[in-house]
């Protein structure tokens, strides 16, 4: 027989249970809006490369090849041929540096292999380089090295003062190449990355050549919403994802435009008059399959009876009526739950007026329950948007911009993003997709939470 | 006669659904006979080589139905008790104002384009998983199944909650009096009796699972081979249709099997509907006895 | 005005709404009488990158003309062609004869351009020590009879095999020069795309995979293949085994903006383009 103590011990770890799977939802959306934020957050701004200023760095174990001593003690390197850090210290600086092994060296000894282990460095300097700048479309998707063939100094176990100095994330130049205002000059840029403990420094030099890296932490970021008014360029890794909003934004509207007034009507027959009983049920049946079935097989339907029995080709209209086949069965069930819920007095009063059920259907019934039936459609809507599989194979294409024309393929939201993840030829896509879920995101987002917002005014007003 | 007109317009209009879902069933049935006619019913079902590049083709879905039962079986393990738990706090624990925030959020997860879903998966969760349990790869049977069970989650909530907010508080109240805590009436009254409804959500969520697309197109790996393990790269159904079907012109024998599994599939979301039916039905009279 | 006013509103003024939505679909309708030349292409993921950029530079020297582009793999592409549902079927694998024989019950004639040459490189993940495999080892690999990088010169560790799926036209190339007709090993695997691959490569402990010479980049390691590596001369020049050729297939030879389009890829903007993707210039 269970002691009380059990028994309060297990409700409280059972409920502890519950709180977690039903928190569970929550916690999930925000980590996954903080995610999708922060892989594609940066299509939303336009970045602009800034001059930073380097102050109190210290730097310890660095090895330096080719330095040439000075004076004895304390032992004054000067770095011969380039810099030690590219940028930070020019050529003819002078550091003072403890020099940690017994060795004598006599002055003006070239040394081929020194280690310095501490080294002060007061006000190092980053390059400077222009604010603006544009990346030639020449170069190629390769990587390519900096060219370290000269004498060069390798750094490592280096603390900064200032560690958090530089964060980011890199993008290869071409990849942001539209996160950049451009202008005429071309410029080239290095990038260089020291990670230490503490923290780490990136910075930039100007050379002409070779294109490498440059931090977007280096950039000053404006927000810009280019990203939903500009067309796809530079081979779908820049630009914007205009085509995709346009073409989703025609099919749901077309889907709706077909299917709302179907539903609403068939809806109006299964509230209303119902009759004869038999075919009702048959009718119902039909519906609650047409929900049930996946999505992938709409698509078929779709491929072998729009785009080929009626000939309509891989077009917006082909997209447009498999989609509203597919949300059919969710405006009929929202508009009949409307409908249920419109008072009985509404109907007696205007039938008791002289209305003909028609009429009261049309002047009574149907406003009475139009806050509702939008809301349900306006449901419905966010799923047609979102929804891949009907699209796949008859309306979706990679890349068309210009207007959209009824018979014709077209851009489509959900479809871009599994494009750029699976056809996709480059790292940046994985960005711009991400962009463009959020963008979805967003859409869906806004539609659903409008018809949540409805849905809670429509109940504050009735429950008053 | 406007009347009849009226009413003969809704009438036609409620017709539509028959006759779209005749459309379907018609087409996808009759492309898919094909490949019945020419390969064989039990060949294709229980087939286990699904290699259509070879010469001659293999048309066998018995690896591409377990991939799908497979990834399906892992969501449920997910979805279920998420669902149900969400399900039971929220209509017997939750106050007001947490109800406020939970409902809503739950709607949205279910309002999220599956798409995104498969996004998610293959940048996070997949490597996620893969660290998790030292895995070689990010994409498998695991990575699809756990994202679907996240998806399916709104759909189990909704249906369940409104099986256990149906038990009549009269049941609830005894129990209380005969002294059980909230837990224990929770656990051995309100959730039995609301057995059919949660059933109910249990094949719906099935339904869902076995029909999804994108989601298990991103992350199942699409190995045509039956799965050794959790964590076995897997080729359901769904996907299967989706990545070969623009490959085959119209008519040809990939395509009739294409559509063979297109059958199927409508064929199990059928029967999980029609259990789903069946439970519904017993949910309402239940709430109409009491 | 608040909220609350507004909302009454909009839905009160829900038919209007409706109304003016179907008068801005109505114009859509009138946009199929303003067709003008419309390209559409379809096929390849690997001649994807060619098709979109050349797609984009035609559409700036050419307004008039739109040139739409779609992926879903070679088989697509020559589908496409076959049930004229599209201009170009780009592929990278050669039609076979039973197309060429379905196309024309069809009443089309499939006709072949070469637009380019690609190499298809064996990329392994950047831990994979190994820089040289046979012919013969990689067939083993992939169908599953060496199943440890030891057997081949390497560390102790499972090879993971990733493939293309059928639609693939770079899984047939491979299929012909390399598995000579034996099927992939069971759990190999099977991406859908050359980008799919080479992220998925990248990130697997000792992955092995075939990809389009333009998506090798720096987190993969290439081998060379019976002591050839993957480079645009060694494909020209023929001694690196698994090149292949780049195709554009359309219905009869092509006329008018077509054949402008076509010429324009072969042209040396175009080819120039065709090696800045990444692949290699006819010439």
């Amino acid at each position: 027989m269970k002691t009380k103590q059990i028994r309060r011990y297990t409700q409280a770890a059972g409920f502890a249970v519950l709180r977690f799977a039903a928190y569970f939802s929550i916690i999930f959306l925000l980590l996954f809006i903080v995610l999708l934020f922060s892989k594609g957050g940066a299509v939303f701004f336009k970045y602009r490369i800034h001059e930073k200023t380097v102050t109190d760095l210290t730097v310890k174990n660095m090895v330096i090849n080719n330095a040439v001593v000075l004076n004895n003690t304390p032992y004054s390197i000067l770095i011969n041929e380039g810099t030690i850090i590219e940028g930070t210290v020019h050529q003819g600086s002078v550091i003072d540096a403890d020099i940690e092994e017994d060795e004598d060296y006599a002055e003006n000894t070239a040394i081929s292999r020194l280690t310095i282990h501490k080294l002060s460095v007061e006000r190092a300097r980053l390059l400077d380089y222009s604010a603006d700048f544009v990346f030639s479309s020449e170069y190629k998707n390769t990587w390519r090295e900096p060219d370290t063939s000269g004498s060069y100094a390798h750094i490592a176990d280096i603390t900064a003062v200032k560690p958090e100095l530089y964060r980011g994330f890199n993008y290869r130049p071409r990849e942001y190449r539209n996160f950049v205002q451009e202008n005429d000059k071309e410029i080239c840029i290095t990038h260089t990355n020291i990670a230490f403990e503490g923290g780490e420094i990136s910075y930039t030099t100007v050379y002409e050549g070779t294109l490498i890296d440059v931090p977007l932490s280096l950039c000053v970021k404006r927000p810009s919403l280019y990203f939903i008014t500009s067309v796809p360029q530079e081979g779908m890794t820049g630009g914007g994802i205009y085509p995709a909003i346009l073409g989703t934004g025609y099919m749901t509207l077309l889907a709706i435009l077909f299917a709302f007034p179907i539903g609403v009507l068939a809806a109006i027959f299964l509230n209303e008059y119902a009759y004869p009983p038999l075919l009702v049920k048959i009718i119902r049946i039909a519906i609650n399959t047409l929900a049930g079935v996946p999505s992938i097989v709409y698509g078929l339907f779709g491929m072998v009876v729009f785009v080929n029995y009626f000939n309509l080709s891989i077009s917006i209209l082909s997209g447009s009526l498999t989609l509203a086949i597919l949300i059919l069965p969710i405006i009929i069930n929202a508009a009949e739950e409307a409908l249920k819920v419109v008072p009985l007095e509404y109907r007696e009063a205007a039938l008791g007026l002289g209305a003909s059920k028609r009429q009261m259907i049309w002047t009574v019934v149907l406003p009475a329950g139009l806050p509702n039936i939008l809301t349900g459609a306006i449901i419905a809507v966010g799923r047609a948007a979102g929804e891949t599989a009907p699209i796949l194979f008859t309306a979706a294409a990679f890349y068309l911009i210009g207007n959209p024309s009824l018979l014709k393929p077209c851009m489509a939201l959900p479809y871009h993003i599994y494009a750029l993840m699976t056809e996709g030829t480059a790292d940046v896509q994985t960005t711009i997709a991400y962009g463009t879920a959020i963008v979805l995101l967003a859409l869906v987002l806004v539609i659903n939470g409008t018809a949540i917002i409805i849905r809670y005014r429509i109940r504050k007003k009735r429950n008053l | 006669m406007r009347e009849q007109a009226f009413f003969f317009l809704v009438l036609f209009a409620a017709l539509t659904s028959i006759i779209f879902l005749s459309a379907i069933i018609i087409s996808i049935f009759s492309e898919g006979a094909k490949i019945f006619q020419s390969y064989g019913i039990s060949d294709f079902v229980f087939g286990t080589s699904w290699h259509p590049d070879q010469n001659p083709a293999e048309y066998g879905i018995l690896t591409l139905i377990a991939g799908s039962v497979l990834v399906t079986l892992i969501s449920l393990a997910i979805g279920l008790p998420l669902g149900v738990g969400t399900a039971v706090y929220i209509a017997e624990l939750a106050g007001p104002r947490q109800r406020e925030i939970l409902k809503p959020a739950v709607e949205l997860l279910a309002g999220i384009p599956s798409v995104i879903f498969g996004l998610f998966g293959m940048v996070f969760l997949g490597p996620w998983i893969a660290s998790l349990f030292g895995l070689p790869t990010i994409l498998n049977a695991a990575v699809a199944g756990v994202m679907l069970g996240i998806m399916i989650v709104p759909i189990v909530t909704s249906i369940s909650e409104d099986a256990i907010s149906s038990v009549p508080k009269s049941l609830r109240e005894a129990s209380l009096a005969l002294g059980a805590n909230t837990w224990e009436t929770i656990t051995r009254v309100v959730v039995p009796s609301a057995k059919s409804g949660i059933i109910t959500a249990i094949v719906l969520g099935f339904g869902r699972s076995v029909g999804e697309t994108m989601v298990v197109l991103m992350l199942a790996g699409n190995s045509a081979q039956f799965p050794k393990s959790l964590f076995s790269s897997v080729r359901p159904m769904t996907s299967t249709i989706a990545a070969e079907m623009g490959e085959a012109p119209m008519g040809s024998t990939h395509v009739a099997a294409l559509f063979g599994i297109g059958v199927v599939l409508f064929i199990i979301t059928l029967f999980s509907n029609a259990i789903t039916e069946y439970f519904r039905t017993r949910v309402r009279k239940t709430k109409i006895k009491i | 005005m608040n909220t609350k006013n507004i909302f009454e509103n909009l839905i009160n003024n829900a038919k209007i709404l409706k109304l003016g939505t179907a008068a801005l679909c109505a114009a859509l309708p009138l946009s199929i009488l303003a067709q003008s030349d419309t390209i559409t292409i379809t096929g390849s993921t690997t001649v994807l990158p060619i098709s979109q950029k050349t797609a984009e530079l035609f559409m700036e020297e050419n307004p008039g003309t739109k040139v739409t582009v779609s992926g879903g793999g070679s088989g697509v592409g020559i589908a496409a062609i076959m049930n004229k549902t599209a201009s170009i079927g780009q592929a990278s694998r050669s039609v076979k004869d039973k197309e060429v024989e379905e196309a024309k019950k069809n009443g089309v004639n499939i006709f072949e351009n070469v637009v380019g040459l690609d190499a298809i490189a064996i990329a392994v993940n950047k831990k994979v020590p190994v820089i040289d495999l046979s012919l013969d080892q990689l067939r083993d690999i992939f169908t599953g009879k060496i199943d440890n990088w030891s057997q081949v010169g390497g560390p102790n560790q499972k090879i993971i095999v990733i493939s293309r799926d059928v639609a693939s036209g770079t899984f047939e190339v491979f299929k012909e020069l390399v598995l000579k007709g034996e099927k992939v090993k069971g759990d190999a695997l099977m991406l859908a795309a050359n980008k799919a691959v080479a992220t998925t490569v990248a990130k697997t402990k000792g992955a092995i995979g075939y990809i389009g010479l333009a998506f090798l980049d720096k987190k993969l390691n290439a081998v060379a293949v019976d002591g050839v590596s993957a480079s645009p001369d060694n494909a020209r020049n023929g001694s690196y085994k698994l090149s292949r050729k780049l195709y554009m297939y359309t219905d009869g030879q092509p006329t008018g903006k077509l054949k402008q389009y076509l010429d324009f890829v072969l042209s040396p903007k175009g080819q120039k383009i065709v090696n800045d993707v990444g692949y290699i210039s006819v010439k």
